[in-house]
């Protein structure tokens, strides 16, 4: 029986080397004024898929 | 298990489900009551053994061994007591600017009572002229790093200065190709302004826009009215519904402030739904003020309200209508880096705004602010103190809450500007901010999983 079940594997980890920089910037453009991070699309994933 | 830290995962048990957030891969499981009870003792430090013996007799013994067998396999898959990752310090500080926020102009038309912009004690020029606007096209385009630059038109109101905007968009869009660089513009806008003419610019050059609206007529008009005191709901609204529908509801966000005064705010979303908007950001108000600012107090009557919008984002999930909610839209699997995460929003760093005067500062909020003037895009050759934005930048690191919050991979360790002007030094956390952030974190990764 599954008594744990992923929902969502993170990417932190696969990512954690590039800091490309490449992802939107500005707290408008980025975060729509929110000044927060979490919801951003990373650019590079982006052009992987 | 060795080094686990109770600040590495995060469980928490929402409605229907029980969660554990792994803080450090940044992974979601759902897990059974057996499982809720084996991740938490291990997350407190038990070794397999003592779980084996807290939960003998509560569980036959076969299923407490099937769930640290689950949990040593996603363990060694790194998605579960995932260890602390170990980052260059030095990368985080990037070493080129690439966006910046334009004060178009300083003036606006409507007299928000919460606007920050009126702590600007500059005595500078209202409008930008454009040779300041194409310098600072010059000065993004000599920076270091990426293909991609962008600019922020913000104000005051921007499109009291719209020529402006065109030159600035012209100019960028000419000049970009010869360095091979690639620009994205985004416009925050209180929409009154907003005529055919500036609606045509703005999707022919495919300008994100960014529309301020509170919500419901009397929530508008109270917080955003027009500077004779008239409101400004009617004619904001009537020119969202025009400007959206010739762009085909695309690439626009609505962007709302939340005060005391409307801490039923769900009510305002479901006010955003029935006009036909669907890509929705509502915000609390950061700034103090007589009456609006938002207490400690009223924690859990907002905690309800962030619930009651679960619901509404589920029925209309379910009713094949869906909305785009800014603070549930959480991307696990293809969110930015860990460098981009802990440089917190940019500001100071790759990102700065330009006073319409040219002037520098580390982001829109500590414009005309005289401890982080950062130069000045007019001087030849421009002027950038690196130093004051990185103090910015350095803060994120600085704020001790966050070294053990389980949300501090997913916040930007919160708004420097929020730190210095609500709690008087950058290295500080609102409390306030932080935990709105989390209840609204619980219920996007609640989101996730149903």
């Amino acid at each position: 029986m599954q008594h744990i079940r992923m929902i969502r594997r993170g990417n932190l980890w696969k990512v954690e080397e590039r800091g490309c920089r490449d992802c939107m910037a500005s707290c408008q453009s980025a975060c729509k004024t929110s000044c927060t991070v979490g919801h951003q699309v990373c650019r590079q994933e982006t052009m992987q898929r | 298990m060795e080094g686990i830290k109770q600040q590495d995962i995060h469980t928490f048990k929402y409605r229907d489900l029980q969660l554990v957030y792994d803080v450090n891969s940044g992974s979601l499981h759902a897990v059974d009551n057996l499982g809720w009870e084996a991740v938490n003792l291990l997350a407190e430090g038990c070794a397999d053994e003592k779980v084996r013996f807290l939960l003998r007799g509560r569980y036959p013994a076969d299923a407490v061994e099937a769930a640290l067998q689950q949990v040593d396999m996603l363990r060694r898959e790194g998605v579960l007591f995932a260890p602390e990752p170990q980052l260059e310090r030095d990368k985080l500080f990037s070493t080129g600017v690439r966006a910046l926020c334009l004060f178009i102009t300083h003036s606006c038309n409507l007299g928000c009572r919460y606007c920050f912009t009126q702590r600007d004690p500059g005595e500078r020029a209202s409008h930008m002229t454009p040779e300041v606007g194409k310098k600072a096209v010059d000065f993004l385009l000599a920076q270091e790093g990426g293909v991609r630059r962008e600019i922020d038109f913000f104000g005051g109101e921007p499109l009291l200065n719209f020529s402006v905007v065109r030159e600035i968009v012209d100019y960028a869009r000419e000049n970009a190709p010869l360095r091979g660089l690639e620009f994205d513009f985004t416009l925050t806008t209180n929409a009154t302004l907003l005529d055919d003419e500036k609606i045509d610019f703005l999707n022919r050059e495919d300008i994100n826009v960014i529309l301020s609206l509170d919500g419901r007529p009397a929530i508008q008009n109270r917080m955003r009215s027009y500077r004779d005191g008239r409101g400004s709901y009617e004619r904001t609204v009537q020119n969202i519904t025009r400007f959206l529908e010739s762009r085909g509801r695309e690439n626009y966000y609505i962007r709302g402030t939340y005060t005391r005064y409307n801490l039923d705010f769900s009510r305002d979303i479901e006010h955003f739904l029935a006009l036909g908007l669907d890509s929705l950001s509502l915000e609390p108000v950061v700034s103090q003020g007589e009456g609006y600012s938002l207490q400690a107090e009223d924690l859990p009557l907002l905690e309800r309200e962030y619930d009651r919008l679960v619901d509404i984002y589920l029925e209309q999930k379910e009713k094949g209508d869906p909305f785009l909610f800014y603070h549930f839209l959480l991307d696990l699997e293809k969110g930015p880096c860990l460098y981009k995460r802990l440089s917190g929003c940019g500001a100071g760093g790759d990102y700065l705004a330009v006073a319409s005067d040219g002037t520098l500062y580390p982001c829109h909020q500590f414009v005309g602010i005289g401890d982080f003037y950062m130069g000045n895009v007019t001087l030849e050759p421009p002027v950038l103190r690196r130093e004051i934005g990185k103090r910015v930048v350095d803060s994120a690191w600085q704020r001790e809450a966050c070294h053990s919050c389980w949300a501090r991979y997913l916040c930007g360790r919160g708004c420097a500007a929020t730190a210095y002007f609500m709690e008087g030094a950058l290295h500080q956390t609102n409390a306030l901010s932080c935990a709105l952030q989390k209840i609204r974190l619980e219920r996007a990764l609640y989101l996730q999983a149903v």
